[in-house]
């Protein structure tokens, strides 16, 4: 199941209902997330902030099906993917879902190029259209020149965009950014800002776990977590810059 | 097909990267499988070596020996020899054969060789078969195989024999004695000796007198399980003399039966095996744990590509074949080096001389298979 | 809204003078009525250093002023051996008034000094969650952050524009990290 294959008239591509995480049991109860209610519409990028341990992490492992909630539903495309098992989930996070992590997790022994048709290999698809998609991927995040380069020999925003481009291999629903520019300096968050502002423009479904305020403003709604509660949302979108004389300092 | 690819690209990079700890791996690895291999080609070797020996050379079933009085002139008891070939239950024999024993140089070593006079013509009981070359002629002699290998002398090679020259024109194998150096003494034995078989013509040469030969003679009975019974029967009762003292008065003919050479053939490999095992195991068991190790040393990097390959949709059973290809790689090329160097059939004549019997006898019967 | 009485940031000889002082002193006396001193004396603590460099009279100007546009009421106690004091309350009028200023999250130029007193009035009065209010603000930010960013990114790499929105998303983003520790610190608070 990937973006090809969505109805034109579809419901939201991610949705969550009543959706709990606990750990522990007891006094030593901890819910790392408490009860939610998540749609995300198809284009969309979403933007979840909070304090650390608020729970926006394992919300996100949630969503993408890398854990497995204690209670609720986890939706994608009209398909429930909280009960699936372990082979179904892979095959779901090979085609439909694609993981962007804070620390790249690119394999250190493949180049770039090898990393970015990860997926699709897994996928069972043939070397050569891998190879072909996956030096289309990398012209997109504008790293053709080091398609050969392994993961030691690219600097921190580099790898993060080898791991973007890997993450669209298999044209997912959804692409589920753990935050992404953690790691990263000014210069290389800007990079992989400006890249996730193309992504949005292209039409691609993006859930992006933050505490940067510049990517969380690219994103179209903002959700504040705390205590595994979702606490605030507001859309960005609607802002205007009438403000914007006032802000720069220019008496109004 | 395009995860066949990526599995073998990923075991063989990371392989790559850490080349070291996969060649320890690879060493490990082929130590254990060497050493099972041997073990096992071993246990074929000491199975029936003694036994095909006796069916491709007609051993004999009984050797009997007299050898001269060690003061005094006179000769050994020829006679005697003879009367026990008309003996009951025997029925057939060959020679009796002129023996002495020789001091022997070859490839700058000596040794004590014991020297059979043969005829030409191939005798019916006890024809030792030849591994290489041919049979004896004037100036030309055939050495036991084992003794061969532990001088490292092969076909065209010179030997001295008491200061004669010799051409070495056959080596042969021989069920009527015990390989090199577990020969089987006849009343006498001047230490251990290697068998060397010339003309009875040349024999007589290596002599100073006619009388100072030994003589040997090999019997066939007609049921050779009785041949220790046979022995027993024939053979003189034991006096108090110290052994190894030659007596006085011409001795009457020992007896050996041939159930007895195939156990000092045996014996020569069964310590010697045990060695080997007990060695065997061990070294097993340190590559067991080497290898042990060497895993168990990389589980945070493994567990670190699981979490990664689960994350991009590898499915569990994928993730675990990724895992295990790279040893699984290592454990086969381990595995074939290890067959091969256990199984190495090494040219019979390229020995040191202080090889272990063990190893010899391995090489004996690798020969033996290669020449057969 | 401030526009009642009319104040602003002002530079005089006696010191600075706070725009929101009047909502400062109204969200303060939603816990309880006091005197004038005991105003000053919660301001100065909440303010620290800078309370120095406050208008020393400000405070009970502003609750004259207040008074006269009804949004406090004043009674005299009685005290033994000194003259009487103004106990100041707050009418209903300044309860609506608090109220307002609560939820408006217009954020002015560089003036943490004014959060920062909302906050600590807000707690002090019970009158709202200090971290909610930081979220709400937050999130107002954000959404002119986005905006600011949107124009930023459209410029061309070296644009001249391009750099001044780059100021404004940058002060914005200091704000905001500014904002983040305030929520930090009224949420350890709230635990303690």
């Amino acid at each position: 199941m990937n973006a090809s294959e969505l109805p034109l008239r579809a419901g939201p591509v991610v949705c969550a209902r009543g959706l709990r995480m606990e750990y522990g049991r007891g006094p030593a109860l901890v819910r790392a997330v408490d009860t939610v209610e998540l749609e995300v519409s198809a284009g969309e990028t979403l933007a979840v902030m909070g304090p650390s341990g608020c729970g926006k992490s394992t919300l996100l492992h949630l969503l993408g099906g890398l854990e497995r909630p204690s209670d609720g539903e986890v939706w994608l495309a009209r398909r429930r993917i909280d009960r699936l098992t372990e082979n179904a989930l892979a095959r779901l996070r090979r085609g439909a879902i694609g993981f962007v992590f804070q620390a790249f997790h690119l394999m250190d022994e493949l180049t770039a190029v090898e990393n970015v048709e990860l997926p699709a290999l897994l996928a069972g698809q043939s070397a050569r259209s891998a190879r072909r998609r996956a030096t289309e991927l990398l012209e997109q995040v504008g790293l053709s020149d080091r398609a050969d380069h392994l993961p030691s020999a690219l600097s921190g925003g580099q790898r993060q965009r080898v791991a973007i481009a890997r993450a669209l291999s298999n044209e997912p629903l959804v692409v589920l950014a753990d935050e992404p520019t953690g790691n990263l300096d000014s210069t290389a968050t800007l990079d992989v800002l400006r890249l996730l502002d193309s992504l949005r423009s292209a039409g691609q479904t993006l859930v992006i776990v933050t505490h940067d305020a510049r990517i969380a403003a690219t994103a179209d709604r903002l959700i504040s977590m705390r205590d595994g509660a979702f606490v605030e949302e507001t859309r960005l979108t609607h802002g205007t810059t009438k403000r914007l004389g006032e802000l720069a300092g220019l008496e109004g | 097909m395009g995860r066949v690819q990526l599995v073998c690209r990923l075991a063989a990079r990371d392989l790559r990267r850490r080349p070291a700890e996969a060649a320890l791996l690879l060493l490990a690895m082929t130590a254990a499988t060497t050493t099972l291999t041997l073990g096992l080609v071993l246990h074929g070797v000491i199975s029936k070596p003694y036994q095909s020996t006796r069916e491709a050379t007609a051993g004999p079933d009984v050797i009997a020996g007299v050898v001269p009085p060690a003061v005094g002139r006179r000769p050994a008891d020829l006679a005697g020899l003879r009367a026990l070939a008309a003996a009951r239950g025997v029925t057939g024999h060959s020679g009796p054969y002129p023996v002495t024993w020789t001091r022997l140089a070859a490839n700058r070593q000596s040794a004590t060789a014991e020297v059979q006079g043969r005829d030409v013509a191939p005798a019916s009981i006890d024809q030792p078969r030849l591994t290489q070359g041919n049979w004896v002629r004037a100036g030309g002699a055939v050495v036991e195989a084992a003794f061969a290998e532990a001088l490292g002398v092969a076909v065209g090679d010179e030997i001295v024999l008491e200061g004669r020259s010799f051409q070495v024109v056959g080596v042969a194998i021989t069920a009527a004695t015990a390989p090199y150096p577990e020969v089987s003494c006849l009343g006498f034995c001047p230490g251990p000796a290697g068998l060397v078989w010339v003309t009875r013509a040349d024999t007589r040469t290596l002599t100073p007198r006619a009388q100072s030969l030994s003589y040997v003679l090999n019997l066939k009975l007609a049921d050779p399980a009785a041949a220790p019974a046979f022995a027993r029967t024939h053979n003189p009762p034991r006096d108090n003399a110290p052994p190894g003292t030659r007596p006085a008065d011409p001795e009457p003919p020992l007896l050996l039966a041939w159930q007895d050479i195939q156990a000092a053939s045996a014996n020569l490999v069964r310590n010697q095996r045990k060695a080997l095992l007990t060695g065997g195991w061990l070294l097993v068991l340190l590559a067991v744990a080497s290898v042990a190790v060497l895993v168990g040393g990389r589980m945070a990097d493994q567990i670190r590509r699981v979490g990664l390959l689960k994350a991009v949709g590898g499915t569990p059973s994928l993730v675990a074949v990724v895992l295990l290809a790279e040893y699984l790689a290592v454990a086969l090329f381990a595995a074939a080096a290890g067959l091969t160097l256990g199984r190495l059939p090494l040219p019979c004549s390229s020995t040191p001389v202080r090889a272990s019997s063990v190893a010899r006898v391995f090489r004996r019967s690798a020969c033996r298979r290669s020449a057969s | 809204m401030s526009e009642a009485v009319g104040v602003s940031i002002r530079e005089s000889s006696q010191g600075y003078q706070l725009r929101v002082v009047q909502e400062v002193l109204l969200a303060l006396l939603a816990a309880e009525p006091s005197h004038g001193y005991q105003l000053r004396a919660r301001l100065q603590l909440a303010l620290g250093p800078l309370a120095a460099s406050l208008n020393a009279g400000q405070v009970y100007v502003t609750l004259t002023r207040l008074e006269r546009a009804g949004l406090v009421a004043s009674e005299r106690v009685g005290q033994t051996d000194r003259p009487d004091r103004k106990v100041y309350a707050l009418t209903a009028g300044g309860q609506a008034r608090v109220a307002e200023w609560l939820t408006d999250t217009s954020w002015p130029k560089p003036a943490p000094a004014e959060f920062h007193l909302k906050l600590v009035a807000a707690a002090a009065g019970g009158l709202a969650d200090p971290v909610r209010l930081v979220d709400a603000q937050r999130h107002t930010l954000l959404a002119e952050l986005a905006a600011v960013q949107r124009a930023a990114l459209a410029e061309p790499d070296d644009s001249l524009a391009g750099l001044l929105l780059e100021g404004v998303v940058l002060r914005l983003q200091a704000d905001l990290r500014w904002l983040e520790a305030c929520a930090g610190y009224w949420t350890a608070t709230k635990g303690r």
